[in-house]
């Protein structure tokens, strides 16, 4: 090869690989659509003002006309059944066993099974409904998850950090999702991410001052985002009140 | 008629403390004299293991500069991978790039003339300059080469057919130095010129100053001190700074820009062994570097990328220097053919076998544009002139070091990229993707490099009056260069002294 064959060559390949790379600024017409699917997530434990915490939550909800889905420790909710049943149907409920307990910390399989299933059972109590999503308390599980969670009837799993589980065909089937920590980031974080295919699930817990949340979701209004339950998200009804 | 050019002098106020500080009073201690006294040259601090020494304030600008820099990246890296976006190796890649330029810059850079031990040495150097239509300027040029503090020198003064009274300065100055040889030849351009000056010099070191140029004293005992430091240092390049920045905002902010690209980017290229350019108004070359593409590169038919051509050959790689000579004749010549980048071109040539080593002590100045229709046709022959040598020491550059190599190739790549790249940043992202954010977003960033850029250069050189021009050149190399590219390969064949 001559040297000047090889210079061609050497500066097609640079250009090709220069204009490859700038090529997606040019791919997408319109990036403001569609519009990036967002679930706001909050779990719900033990504290003194949870009654208001609650409540103010349904509230603003409700005020923004917003999809979301709460998950309640379910000796809270026998404690304050108005916890539950405060949330409108555009909320879906879900339980995080009965004692907020570390799952894996236990050993014994039934005593796994009875936090799991009484937890939910507390939570549709109170509320007159029936649960089938579910969130681990501190995103704790291990190889039971699946088992203790189709033996309580629970048909959504959102205890993970970059996925959700739903039970699809007699099994739980994993389901991306960006998963963040809504006190760690500001809603600019989320009003600037590029559109991706997987739903942003945005998690808070009953510690979040509910002003906080009530700006957070005031900014968040502002963007491309559809709001959206676990329901909405899984293609089938999680809570069903009766 | 002459003029005599005043070169700047400096008065020693540093504000730092510690093992930094000095004064230029009498009252100064005596060990730091020598180093005050480079100081008065080269207007930047200089440590003895070569390093450029700022203060503390500095440090603290660089170290934000860099974590900003590193902040944005890792956001940017952690936005894409969330949603898969394609743009990732792109919007990671340019960011990287100024990462390593700055890092490597400011903690690795040493000047390697600090590390000469023993006397300097007394090889004969030829000194030549090629003129043409220097009338009034060239006096000083000549002048400032005589009272170099390096005394062996011959200097060969090579009048391309200048048609203003540049010819008779020189004879008349001939009478004054006997070691001044003055050549009168018809006009045919820079590089054979240059050639008439190496064929007629004897030198195993050649020194090439541009006709506009005015050497400090100190700068060619600067290179050959560069040069005893090791046999494999092929070419050396000068600090250039500007000598007419005064005048208007152009100069100023070309002043700015000159700092950066000597005393950060040169110091990256040159930490590698590897400046890509040994720019015209002051290269030294070893004249065995470049001896075998003289008679190729002095065959041109244009006038650019002549610095870049002899840089580029000095430093390939053995095994590219043997394709080079056995495969590449008509390549060479087919370069050679061209003065829009005469010094890129002997630069790239050397590039072949040696290293090539930016020394920040060897100062000159140099005229820069002072309006916009000059500067745009001088860039416009820069750019065609680097594209040209670009294209050759493409083949070989994926040999050298991988993080130069990175920059070479993004730099290279962006050459062509940048107008597609600010389309689609200032006009198809607002208005057709409705990214508002993102012409703010690039814009923000540039203003930003600028600045850093801007105070470092004041750090560096505390009574630089022109830092704050940097973030201004920014945005016209960001806004107005990167469509240079489009006379620059529409006039690509154009040839001419495009200077003056």
């Amino acid at each position: 090869m001559r040297l000047k064959h090889a210079a061609i060559l050497t500066t097609v390949l640079v250009l090709v690989a220069g204009f490859a790379m700038i090529s997606p600024l040019f791919l997408r017409l319109d990036r403001a659509e569609p519009k990036q699917k967002v679930m706001l997530s909050f779990s719900v434990s033990e504290s003194d003002d949870v009654v208001e915490w609650c409540k103010a939550l349904s509230s603003i909800l409700n005020g923004y006309n917003v999809g979301a889905t709460v998950f309640i420790v379910g000796e809270v909710a026998e404690q304050y059944p108005q916890i539950v049943s405060c949330f409108g149907d555009k909320v879906d409920v879900g339980s995080q066993t009965y004692d907020n307990i570390d799952l894996t910390s236990i050993a014994d399989y039934s005593l796994k099974l009875e936090e799991v299933k009484e937890g939910k059972i507390a939570v549709d109590g109170a509320g007159n409904l029936y649960s089938r999503v579910f969130r681990a308390p501190f995103g704790a599980t291990d190889q039971d998850i699946y088992s203790l969670l189709s033996r309580s009837g629970i048909l959504a799993d959102f205890s993970y950090d970059n996925q959700y589980n739903l039970y699809e065909d007699g099994q739980f089937v994993r389901h991306n999702a960006a998963v963040y920590e809504g006190r760690d980031y500001s809603p600019d974080f989320f009003l600037t991410l590029p559109n991706i295919s997987e739903p942003l699930i945005i998690v808070f817990d009953s510690t979040c001052p509910i002003s906080s949340i009530e700006s957070f979701i005031s900014e968040l209004k502002k963007g491309h985002l559809e709001f959206r339950n676990a329901s909405q998200l899984a293609g089938f009804t999680l809570t069903s009140r009766r | 008629m002459s003029t005599t050019i005043e070169l700047p002098t400096i008065e020693l106020k540093l504000d730092v403390k510690g093992d930094m500080a000095a004064t230029a009073s009498p009252q100064a201690k005596p060990e730091l004299d020598k180093e005050d006294d480079l100081y008065n040259h080269c207007h930047q601090r200089i440590s003895k293991k070569g390093r450029i020494l700022v203060s503390r304030k500095a440090w603290v600008v660089r170290a934000f500069t860099l974590a900003a820099i590193v902040f944005f990246m890792v956001y940017n890296i952690k936005v894409a991978l969330i949603s898969w976006d394609p743009l990732i190796i792109y919007s990671t890649l340019m960011p990287i790039h100024t990462l390593i330029v700055f890092v490597v810059g400011w903690l690795f850079f040493k000047n390697r003339a600090a590390g000469a031990t023993g006397e300097v040495p007394e090889d004969l150097v030829s000194v030549i300059i090629p003129v043409f239509n220097q009338e009034g300027l060239i006096e000083n040029v000549i002048r400032a080469i005589f009272r170099s503090s390096y005394s062996n020198l011959e200097v060969v003064a090579v009048n391309d057919g200048s048609k203003d009274n540049t010819g008779r300065e020189l004879d008349l100055l001939a009478i004054e130095y006997p070691e001044l040889k003055v050549i009168h030849q018809a006009n045919g351009g820079k590089r054979k010129a240059v050639a008439t000056g190496f064929y007629a010099s004897h030198g195993s070191f050649v020194v090439l100053i541009d006709s506009d140029s005015v050497v400090d004293e100190k700068a060619i005992e600067e290179m050959m001190k560069t040069f005893s430091t090791s046999s494999e240092v092929g070419a050396t390049v000068g600090n250039c700074k500007v000598l007419n920045a005064d005048k208007n905002f152009l100069t100023k902010c070309q002043d700015a820009w000159y700092d950066y690209a000597f005393n950060i980017h040169k110091t990256t290229e040159s930490t590698f062994g590897t400046v890509l350019c040994c720019s015209g108004c002051l290269a030294a070359y070893r004249r065995e570097a470049i001896a075998r593409f003289i008679p190729f590169w002095a065959a041109a038919n244009v006038q650019n990328s002549d610095d870049r051509d002899l840089t580029s050959y000095t430093m390939a790689s053995p095994w590219v220097k043997s394709e080079l000579t056995s495969l590449s004749g008509r390549m060479m010549k087919a370069m050679s053919q061209y003065d829009d980048a005469e010094d890129r071109g002997l630069t790239s040539q050397t590039l072949t076998t040696w290293e090539t080593v930016y020394v920040p002590t060897a100062v000159v100045y140099t005229e820069v544009p002072e309006k916009a229709k000059a500067y745009i046709r001088q860039q416009t022959r820069w750019k065609k002139g680097y594209i040209r040598s670009c294209f050759f020491v493409s083949v070989f550059f994926w040999k050298k070091n991988p993080l130069m190599s990175l920059v070479f190739y993004t730099e290279f790549m962006s050459t062509f990229t940048s107008p597609a790249v600010l389309f689609a940043i200032y006009f198809y992202a607002p208005f057709i993707q409705h990214l508002h954010w993102l012409p703010l977003t690039y814009f923000a960033g540039q203003l930003l490099i600028g600045l850093a850029a801007g105070f470092d250069y004041k750090f560096r050189q505390p009574e630089a009056k022109y830092w704050k021009y940097k973030p201004l050149m920014n945005m016209i190399a960001s806004l107005v260069l990167p469509w240079l590219i489009v006379p620059a390969l529409w006039t690509y064949r154009k040839n001419a002294w495009l200077t003056r």
